[in-house]
């Protein structure tokens, strides 16, 4: 398999958001602010990393009868290291992220790729799968909690992650206009399942849309041949 | 094949027995870097806490006091009387009670007879369902007379339902055992 492939599948083709629905739990919860999406998102590339590098690294002294009690042992240890930096050196957006950075450990993304590639797959290809599915949950979240605060407040607040202060506000409309429930949790369901419905609708749209196009560029391609023949 | 299995018997126990100690040395490999930073922020957190919750800018250094054992029980570690010259300000509360996802630790000050101040230090509630209540606690009890009922005032009139979670109810214990300390104090 091509490397660029790996890393386009993980973060498009087989996102773990918007096609697998894998791991929505931290999505809906964390979503609510961009810098906290942003947060989220950041602590899973890097758990995600860490857990297929290391799971390909050992895969061949791992025996298959334990093979998960020993990825959910991996998975949980760098879990705890990430979230014991966090509350170290970044305890606002530690504060922030709550309980939901806990439960990255039983985030069913990180062991689905643990599972069906890193034990599969060399450390490099593995790597690369790491970096795809995390930055397609990055764009997930990214995407979900900006329509959520744009709908919900009117505006995008960028907040440090040092000490959780506003950098910037960014209006978009007036307050008075927003729909405050997508800020909510109930909210969250809402905005997800429109995004879903987009995306289910986008996708073989463009896929078709691309196809035409190829066809009609081979078309293009067969009249020109025939007529330098003919010529 | 008896010999095989045994081999399995004992070999797997073991694989997973060496996991769990590499990474049980890994946690407190890390551990032993990051918790003094984490105590060091929870230090200076408490310190600008007695300030904020006494509304003050300055005061000569607090008075510790031993909370009794029957407040200790309650969640109290610390007991700091505030006094600028001969002129006694308050008292301010270092509280740690249980709450649903851990430990709740927080600041509550008296002065004049009345809640002067609430701080959070540090919790993990759910923000959207028992930690609803945490962000409102300082605004409901601010200057309002420290025999007051507290579960009252936590629920306001839009009734925060700070009864009915169990981080409500921590709060509502571990304030309530201070402002009884305090009026015992003041009294």
């Amino acid at each position: 398999m091509k490397k660029n492939r790996i890393i386009l599948d993980g973060a498009f083709k087989n996102n773990s958001t918007f096609i697998l629905l894998l791991g929505l739990c931290p999505v809906l919860a964390t979503t609510s602010g961009v810098s906290s999406a942003l947060g989220m998102g950041l602590a899973m590339l890097a758990v995600i990393i860490v857990s297929n590098v290391v799971v390909s690294l050992i895969r061949h002294l791992i025996p298959n009868e334990i093979r998960i009690p020993v990825m959910i042992v991996i998975i949980a240890t760098i879990v705890t290291v990430v979230e014991m930096l966090m509350k170290a050196y970044l305890p606002d957006l530690a504060a922030n992220l709550g309980v939901y950075l806990s439960i990255i450990v039983v985030n069913c993304v990180i062991f689905a790729r643990a599972e069906s590639f890193a034990l599969k797959n060399g450390v490099f290809d593995s790597f690369l799968d790491a970096i795809g599915t995390g930055l397609g949950f990055i764009l997930s979240v990214l995407l979900l909690a900006l329509a959520r605060e744009v709908v919900g407040t009117g505006a995008v607040d960028f907040k440090s992650f040092i000490n959780g202060e506003s950098l910037f506000l960014l209006r978009i409309f007036p307050e008075q206009y927003a729909i405050s429930i997508f800020v909510e949790n109930s909210g969250a369901f809402i905005m997800l399942g429109l995004l879903i419905a987009l995306i289910t609708y986008l996708v073989p749209t463009i896929s078709t849309w691309n196809e035409n196009r190829a066809k009609l560029k081979a078309q293009k391609a067969l009249t020109t041949n025939i007529e330098t023949e003919a010529k | 094949m008896a010999k095989k299995s045994v081999n399995k018997f004992v070999l797997l126990p073991l694989f997973l027995g060496s996991v769990c100690l590499i990474s049980g040395g890994i946690i407190a490999g890390v551990n032993s870097f990051t918790e003094p930073v984490i105590e060091q922020r929870i230090i200076d957190q408490q310190n600008a806490g007695y300030y904020k919750v006494l509304e003050i800018e300055s005061a000569d250094a607090p008075t510790d006091l031993t909370p009794s054992a029957a407040l200790a029980a309650k969640g109290v570690t610390s007991k700091k009387e505030f006094k600028s010259g001969s002129t006694k300000i308050g008292f301010v509360y270092d509280v740690t009670v249980s709450g649903y996802g851990g430990k709740i630790m927080f600041q509550v000050g008296f002065k004049d007879g009345k809640f002067s101040g609430f701080n959070v230090i540090s919790h993990s509630e759910t923000p959207s369902f028992g930690g609803v209540v945490i962000p409102k606690v300082d605004e409901r009890i601010k200057n309002q007379d420290a025999s007051s009922n507290v579960l009252d005032l936590l629920n306001g009139t839009d009734n925060l339902t700070a009864g009915k979670t169990v981080t409500g109810n921590a709060l509502v214990a571990g304030l309530s055992a201070c402002a009884n300390d305090y009026l015992t104090e003041v009294a």
